[in-house]
């Protein structure tokens, strides 16, 4: 089943391996891979079509990580600063317990920053004009791309619809 | 026959398309959480003095179910983590029930502090900010960093238990319709499903993963240190941050078969909760029954062996004192009783492990209470020496909590499935693969 968007094409695939084709299809008639959108109601990592991109979450987690830990650590020692009690010539600072506070706060800061970036880079939360249809719920695969030249458009529909006969 | 993901995902969407089943279990806890709520009213109304904690037993069962909750809670995401971590296939099915064992026992748990205060009112007092009073949290308490570990705990779990979801309400959003398939929707957060998508999400479930197990094993060491760090008799150990740990993962895995057991026939998921994966829970639930045997021995075996006249008397008050009903109750359901139904492989079915858990649950609520009470009616000279014993109010709050946690779970199942549909159909992807 082939469709058209208002720039785009896409094909409805029943299976990775006619998804496959349909991906291949669109390199082979010249779209770029980064323009070929899979869409699926499961991860499908295990196929040549997945992203394999650099990822960069776990560094921007260690940096949340670091700014939570200074954060906590700060929290704690000015405010005893701020408010210092009488401790009879101990230190007023204390790192032993101020460690536990900036560990926490570490930790709940690399915890922020991964759903942060999560939502940033999958993307969610925004109106991004994916193609979509209710059908990838229901176990189908879409597979597309978003704006079509259209010195290509008859090419790309034509191999698509071929896709949508195999899987027939 | 195999499942197609097809029927699975059909099987596993009924219980929220189809939600009627489930109401009047609903109505009948709804009422009990409700009996629980007018006594903590009654308490706040009246006074503190309703309870039964006293001089020198300030602690009670408030803070031995807060004690309890929090140790529930370590089941869900301490365990979902491990096993996402090690890419155990059988944790499939049984990963978002455990996760939302974790969010709800931390709401429940938390809330004691705040019955326990009596004035639940000043609650803000106990959270870091400039006042007029010029009071600010002492950061050298076990009790604030009780308030940091469980607020990171918390938001860590929750986002640990929304992420996996996300993709499920988008199956929901595409299957309902009306104000519902809006609902989900929004829920959803616009997720589509593109590779880059997956991609993300199991690279932040991975991170998750990472984080939360050094935050969930510190929350319960902090929990232990709300006792270590005080010079009370039998609680001044350093074993106690690990013998916590311990004693939470073993109280959170029987609560977490306890509710696999209820989910599987009340929403008929026989087919995907699998005995196999309460044969796997009950190898752990042994091994943790065993470890909680070794700390405990080691606990009192170091303190009888150093004989100081006070801890002595707070170790004999629970051996063979008046509490020592109690002690060997506790003895039996976590490990006498469940270590050979887990142990002997044909004893450790679906009934088996959940008689065990059930016990377990019971044991180690009783554990809570034993390290508390005792120590605190022991302190010292005998002229600090008291007792205690609860009130209709401690009892039916306590009761109440029990409801609730069922409640919200029930609720749970209704909005969401409590089996994580996209996880399960990779998972058949990759057996057929």
């Amino acid at each position: 089943m082939v469709m058209n968007s208002e720039n785009g094409i896409y094909v409805l695939c029943s299976a990775p391996d006619s998804t496959e084709r349909a991906v291949n299809a669109l390199l082979s008639a010249g779209m770029p891979r980064s323009k070929i959108v899979v869409i699926s109601s499961e991860p499908l990592e295990q196929y040549g079509f997945a992203e394999f991109g650099k990822v960069r979450m776990p560094w921007l987690v260690a940096c949340g990580a670091i700014v939570g830990g200074i954060g906590g650590f700060l929290l704690a020692s000015l405010t005893q600063k701020s408010y210092a009690i009488a401790t009879g010539g101990m230190p007023v600072v204390t790192l032993w317990t101020d460690g536990i506070i900036t560990y926490e706060l570490a930790m709940l800061g690399a915890i922020l920053t991964t759903s942060v970036v999560f939502l940033l880079t999958a993307p969610l939360l925004h109106r991004n004009h994916l193609p979509y249809d209710p059908q990838v719920s229901k176990g189908k695969v879409l597979v597309g791309i978003n704006s079509v030249p259209d010195a290509l458009r008859n090419q790309i529909t034509q191999r698509l619809k071929e896709i949508g006969e195999i899987r027939q | 026959m195999a499942k197609t993901a097809e029927q699975m995902q059909r099987d596993l969407l009924r219980p929220v398309l189809d939600s009627r089943r489930l109401t009047p279990a609903l109505v009948g806890l709804a009422l009990l959480v409700l009996a629980g709520f007018s006594a903590w009213m009654y308490q706040a109304y009246t006074g503190i003095g309703v309870a039964g904690i006293n001089r020198p037993v300030f602690w009670g069962f408030y803070i031995t179910n807060f004690v309890f909750w929090i140790g529930i809670s370590h089941a869900g995401t301490l365990i979902s983590a491990i096993l996402r971590l090690s890419n155990a296939t059988w944790r499939r099915p049984i990963t978002r029930c455990a996760e939302v064992i974790t969010v709800f026992a931390l709401l429940i748990g938390a809330m004691f502090p705040l019955i326990h205060l009596g004035r639940p009112w000043l609650a803000f007092w106990l959270a870091p900010y400039p006042n007029q009073r010029g009071l600010w949290p002492n950061y050298r308490s076990p009790l604030v960093w009780d308030f940091f570990a469980i607020n990171t705990y918390l938001i860590g779990s929750l986002i640990f238990l929304i992420l996996p979801i996300i993709p499920d309400c988008a199956l929901l959003r595409d299957h309902l319709s009306g104000w519902r398939s809006k609902l989900y929707g929004m829920l959803c957060l616009g997720w589509r499903g593109t590779q880059k998508q997956w991609r993300q999400l199991e690279t932040a479930m991975h991170i998750m993963a990472i984080l939360i197990i050094p935050v969930a094993v510190s929350v319960h060491t902090i929990v232990s240190w709300d006792f270590a760090m005080t010079p009370v008799p039998m609680w001044h150990s350093t074993i106690f941050a690990p013998y916590f740990v311990v004693g939470a993962i073993f109280s959170g895995i029987a609560a977490l078969i306890i509710a696999m057991v209820f989910l599987r026939s009340s929403l008929h998921l026989e087919e995907y909760l699998t005995p196999q994966c309460f044969d796997n829970l009950g190898k752990l639930l042994l091994v943790m029954s065993l470890l909680w045997f070794y700390f405990i021995f080691a606990e009192r075996l170091t303190t009888w062996y150093g004989n100081q006249t006070s801890e002595v008397a707070a170790l004999w008050l629970t051996v063979r004192g008046s509490y020592r009903h109690l002690f060997w109750v506790m003895v039996g359901c976590n490990f006498v009783f469940p270590f050979p139904l887990l142990a002997i492989k044909r004893l450790r079915t679906i009934t088996g492990t959940f008689l065990a858990s059930v016990t377990v649950v019971i044991g180690m609520w009783i554990e809570r209470y034993l390290i508390i009470v005792p120590s605190l009616a022991r302190k010292f000279l005998p002229y600090a020496w008291g007792s205690y014993r609860p009130t209709w109010v401690e009892i039916t709050i306590t009761g109440a909590t029990f409801c609730t946690m069922a409640l919200l779970y029930l609720l749970f199942s209704k909005l969401v499935p409590v089996v994580s549909v996209w996880e399960l159909k990779e998972g058949l992807r990759e057996e057929v693969r």
